[in-house]
């Protein structure tokens, strides 16, 4: 698997690719962990080059997303390819994840919310 | 029933309006068309006349409408159900020469009715040699007949004289207009414009090559006087047989076969978005339909009928498959038999705009051989398949002269680069296939990571049997998800023992190992119970393995847990 990560005004964009199983996740999940604890609170997720995600993938996935939950942090993910997709789908992750097509939609919704969160702040 | 492919405006069982379908029809005559040139041939090779061309035509017409509605019959033993246009055979054109300069006509017409009963014949066997016929060599085959094409489209393209003739500029132009509105059309037409995209671009090739002085004036006085009725002459039609013929005519009917299963798999995928295999039960009605087209063909007088892969792409280019079409088109050729200055209009198309016509079909041609060829996966066997009877096939166009020598016996597989290909491909696929058993194994160790060892031994069985690559993902996906759980959860006590099996319609994994079974549920846990307990992404990927299995079956006996998956093919 490999990871990276960029900064886009102020979302932190993760990009996932390769193969996330029961080998790999923990590396998913360490580097999200570290991230969100220096204080990253957007994150967009694209998973356009990740080839194949098993159960073991799905946990890290869940466990930093409730962590970044606590902390009230967001985050959404991007350009799934249609195995990983289906894995979404099958495993319900899909009805609560946000999901987009592509990076400039999923872009755009981070920044609508971000907007909306400074207004109700 | 298949599920219609989204690039279909009307699939094979809808039925478009009354003026649609007459629109289309005349499209796929345009093409069918190309073949009123081969009795001409024939009969000016024999030193035959003028009269007896214009009654063999006229049959022949007859024959080819009757053989197309034939074909097309959704219901019974004969006929395939698709709209392709059957026309004039080009791949008996050498043994119709070679048995009318030994017998004439009633020879030819003797000859033609014998390789139609032979097809028929092989037709009811062909569901038995399914494993002659994989996914690449029908794609091979496919893709060889479009390129086969290609001499004869390009040189009419460019109004070259010939092979060695220099390129013509007024030709070079009406064929560019032509082409370009049919692209043009197809491309950025809007709604149903792209089912008249073909008749759009003959229309304004016509009316360029009108414009440039390249519709003869000849043709022009040629149309003027046919006459507009006449009842087909049928003094010239009598039979007769010769055993001496038997051998070419047998070789040039099972050419003419190779190349019309090739062309029903094209049928059969551009009408189905799910499409997997070719349907062998399918070819056998639709070659028995093809048969017995050649069969009333040599009956009425008229020439040999086969399956134009030109109408089938044809079909696919305007998104219109309608079965309708073909009865259409089947009653206006039979009609045409008795109006021959209305069959003289097509027979004057100019010659760049049907080099164009042809050429914006060969590349649908082309591409749906290379999409069947690459439907399944590509190993090392079937590289050699494809390439090796792919370029020794092309070899025969480039160097014609190569093969002067070769043995008389086996004169006719080197005399076509279509015949070359098929021969090729038909044994390498047979030679192949040794050494490859349907049956391996693969010992898992829980203790070491072998989650690429799953993904490498599935690909390259994958690749070996030939299988579906989505089917071989979801084997790997769910053969993961299981020795993830096993492991990760401490289900499995010693190593896991993987036995893949493969046939055309199923792969199958079997999965045992010492310790507890993995509870396989029908609903996913909720994420409420994902965040509680760890234990439940177990639970997680019993699920998954379950959604992407098509059944599966679990038991225990003893310490041993055997788990079997099963995957449709």
């Amino acid at each position: 698997m490999e990871i990276g990560a960029r900064k886009e005004a102020n979302v932190l964009v993760i990009t996932v690719g390769g193969r996330m199983d029961a080998v790999s996740a923990p590396d998913y999940e360490k580097w999200v962990k570290e991230w969100i604890g220096s204080g990253e609170m957007n994150l967009l997720i694209d998973l356009g080059h990740l080839d194949y995600i098993s159960s073991a993938g799905l946990r890290a996935i869940l466990v930093t997303s409730k962590d970044l939950k606590s902390r009230g942090g967001r985050q959404c993910f991007c350009s799934l390819q249609p195995a990983v997709r289906e894995i979404f789908e099958l495993s319900g992750f899909s009805a609560v994840m946000e999901i987009h097509e592509h990076h400039d939609a999923a872009m755009a919704s981070m920044s609508d919310k971000t907007f909306d969160s400074l207004q109700s702040n | 029933m298949p599920r219609k492919p989204s690039n279909l405006l009307y699939d094979v069982n809808e039925r478009p309006p009354l003026g649609v379908i007459l629109v289309l029809a005349v499209q796929h005559l345009f093409f069918l068309s190309v073949g009123l040139i081969f009795p001409v041939m024939i009969i000016r090779a024999i030193g035959g006349t003028t009269e007896q061309i214009q009654t063999v035509v006229s049959l022949s017409m007859i024959a080819a409408g009757v053989a197309s509605i034939i074909q097309s019959l959704p219901r019974g033993p004969v006929g395939s159900g698709f709209l392709c246009g059957q026309g004039n055979d080009p791949t008996i054109v050498a043994f119709s020469i070679l048995a009318g300069k030994a017998g004439g006509l009633p020879l030819i017409f003797g000859m033609t009715i014998v390789s139609g009963l032979a097809e028929c014949f092989m037709s009811r066997f062909l569901h038995r040699l399914r494993s002659i016929f994989p996914a690449e060599v029908t794609g091979v085959i496919l893709a060889m007949v479009s390129l086969t094409l290609l001499p004869l489209t390009i040189t009419a393209f460019f109004g070259a004289k010939g092979n060695g003739g220099a390129i013509h500029a007024g030709s070079t132009i009406v064929a560019i207009i032509t082409l370009a509105v049919m692209c043009g059309v197809n491309i950025w037409g809007k709604g149903k414009l792209r089912l008249y995209s073909v008749i759009c671009g003959i229309s304004a090739g016509f009316t360029a090559a009108w414009l440039i002085g390249l519709l003869p004036r000849q043709d022009i006085e040629r149309l003027a006087s046919t006459p507009l009725l006449a009842f087909p002459d049928l003094s010239v039609v009598s039979w007769s047989f010769s055993a001496a013929l038997l051998v070419p005519v047998l070789v040039a009917t099972f050419s003419s076969l190779l190349k019309s299963v090739a062309t029903l798999t094209m049928c059969q995928k551009i009408n189905d978005a799910d499409w997997k295999r070719p349907d062998m039960d399918n070819i056998s009605k639709g070659i028995l339909a093809d048969g017995l087209a050649t069969v009333i063909g040599g009956a009425l007088g008229g020439m040999g009928q086969s399956l134009y892969a030109a109408s089938a792409g044809l079909s696919l280019a305007t998104g219109a498959t309608s079965r309708i079409i073909a009865w259409f088109m089947g009653g206006v050729m039979i009609l045409l038999g008795f109006f021959p200055k209305v069959a003289a209009i097509f027979s004057i198309m100019p010659v760049p705009v049907m080099g164009a016509s042809l050429f914006f079909i060969l590349c649908f041609m082309f591409i749906s051989g290379a999409q069947i060829m690459m439907s399944r996966m590509i190993d090392i066997r079937k590289t050699f398949i494809i390439g090796v009877s792919l370029m020794f096939g092309i070899s025969v166009d480039i160097f014609p002269d190569l093969y002067r020598g070769v043995h008389p016996l086996l004169q006719p597989f080197f005399n076509s680069s279509l015949a070359l290909t098929t021969v090729l491909a038909i044994i390498l696929n047979l030679l192949f296939r040794i050494g490859i058993t349907n049956r391996a194994t693969i010992t898992l160790d829980p203790a070491s990571d072998s989650s690429v060892a799953i993904a490498n031994f599935l690909e390259d069985r994958g690749g070996l049997w030939g299988a579906r690559r989505e089917v071989i993902q979801k084997a790997i996906g769910a053969l993961t998800e299981l020795y993830e759980a096993v492991t990760v959860h401490g289900m499995a006590t010693g190593k896991l023992l993987v036995v893949a099996s493969f046939d055309e319609l199923r792969l199958d994994l079997q999965v045992t190992y010492p310790g507890v079974p993995l509870e396989m549920p029908a609903a996913p846990p909720s994420q409420q119970e994902l965040l509680e307990d760890e234990r439940h992404f177990a639970r997680l990927a019993g699920f998954l393995i379950r959604r992407l299995t098509d059944s599966i079956e679990s038991d225990r006996t003893g310490e041993e847990c055997r788990i079997r998956f099963h995957f449709d093919h």
